[in-house]
């Protein structure tokens, strides 16, 4: 009984993972389809390409950063399960009114409410939930910060060509180049939040041994190649048909634009990765989009769309939180 | 009034009341997007500032 639930646990953060793919597909091809450097089902099959080699690029830091974050001992099947239904929950809720959410902070706070709706604060791990809370404005704000600098220092090279045609062209070349930079960061960002849960999950009924929480490389392949495999086949199916997205949601991005903004979210997305940081693909894209908008003009940037994303940063981990305390005491109660 | 410099100016107070809460180790972020932020607020200023001067010159023309 114990491996059934085990099981149909594992296959729901897999389809949650599934669904990270298709919801966040847009943000890494709009611009390269908006400006018709790649047919819609050649982006698709570009991004989910370097979404599923990620793993054999960037480390696995993250993975292990989310196994963490509640403590080991009382992570269980209901606690899990209850973590993933206050995600996918929140997600839902969100889009059903169109708040732009961010999938890793929803499942990030799906586990806190878990877990303290079981043990109490104490089995949270402070020290994540803090690094994993203060890059919830960092992430935006590196991107706003590299994209700003970027399309100031392309803008600056380009300013005395006067073959606008060619500049255009190289820039659309540049960009199957940096759509396929930010596919990668975030495969390898997102794919890993749910390897840590399965990880967590396995670990805590002895299906894993519990090094794999401290080493990254320990992690059975299989996990990280159903993981990444998940996430591109969501980006594969996603992309197909949401094209229209943060890219010419938030402001116009030419091709020179959405080179400098994916290139600064990559980059971002790298560091985090590297420091094993879990951060939103959305987010960092969004505040990279701003900052390549804002150093053309502010009214470029659409600020109610922009308000709206900040009011998801702030309430989806409390959200989320909610709703998976919730239903943990349900699952308690039924068991 | 030059409403791109003040909003890099608020975030830069908000990244740098961050840098507080943020685990030792990451703090460089948090004073690296602090002091960015701020640097790109100062000339995003002066740059309104400037270009306000130029109109006011054209308009005494």
């Amino acid at each position: 009984m114990e491996f059934t639930l085990v099981v149909v646990v594992v296959a729901i953060a897999i389809i949650f993972d599934f669904v990270n793919g298709f919801h966040d597909a847009a943000n890494s091809i709009a611009t390269v389809v908006a400006t018709r450097v790649l047919k819609p089902w050649q982006a698709v099959l570009w991004a989910a390409f370097w979404n599923f080699i990620a793993f054999a690029i960037l480390p696995l830091k993250v993975a292990n950063e989310i196994a963490k974050i509640v403590d080991k001992g009382v992570v269980s099947i209901g606690l899990v399960f209850a973590g993933l239904m206050g995600a996918i929950f929140w997600n839902i809720l969100t889009a059903w009114f169109g708040l732009p959410s961010s999938s890793s902070h929803a499942l990030i706070g799906g586990m806190v409410g878990a877990g303290m709706a079981k043990a109490g604060w104490h089995v949270v791990n402070g020290d994540k939930i803090r690094k994993t809370a203060v890059f919830i404005l960092y992430s935006p704000m590196i991107g706003l910060v590299l994209g700003f600098a970027l399309i100031v220092g392309l803008m600056w090279l380009v300013h005395r060509s006067r073959k606008r045609t060619r500049v255009n062209k190289s820039f659309r070349a540049l960009q199957l180049v940096s759509a396929a930079a930010f596919s990668l960061g975030h495969g390898a960002n997102d794919a890993q939040k749910t390897m840590g849960i399965i990880t967590a999950l396995l670990v805590s009924t002895n299906h894993f041994s519990s090094k794999v929480m401290d080493d990254a490389e320990a992690i059975p392949l299989w996990v990280v190649l159903s993981c990444h495999g998940a996430i591109a086949l969501g980006t594969m199916t996603g992309g197909w048909k949401i094209v229209k997205t943060m890219g010419t949601k938030l402001t116009k991005l030419e091709p020179m634009g959405g080179v400098a903004a994916e290139t600064a979210a990559a980059a971002t997305l790298f560091f985090t990765s590297y420091k094993g940081i879990p951060v939103s693909t959305t987010h960092t894209i969004t505040g990279a989009i701003v900052g390549v908008g804002s150093a053309q003009r502010l009214s470029a940037v659409r600020w109610n769309v922009a308000g709206r994303v900040v009011w998801a940063w702030v309430l989806t981990i409390p959200g989320s939180a909610l709703v998976a305390a919730l239903t943990y005491w349900i699952v308690d109660l039924l068991s | 009034m030059d409403r791109r410099g003040l909003f890099f100016l608020a975030m830069a107070t908000l990244c740098a009341l961050l840098v507080w809460p943020t685990p030792n180790e990451l703090r460089f972020v948090g004073w690296w997007v602090t002091g960015a932020l701020a640097a790109l607020g100062v000339l995003s200023l002066i740059d309104d500032a400037l270009r306000h001067r130029g109109h006011g010159r054209n308009g005494l023309r």
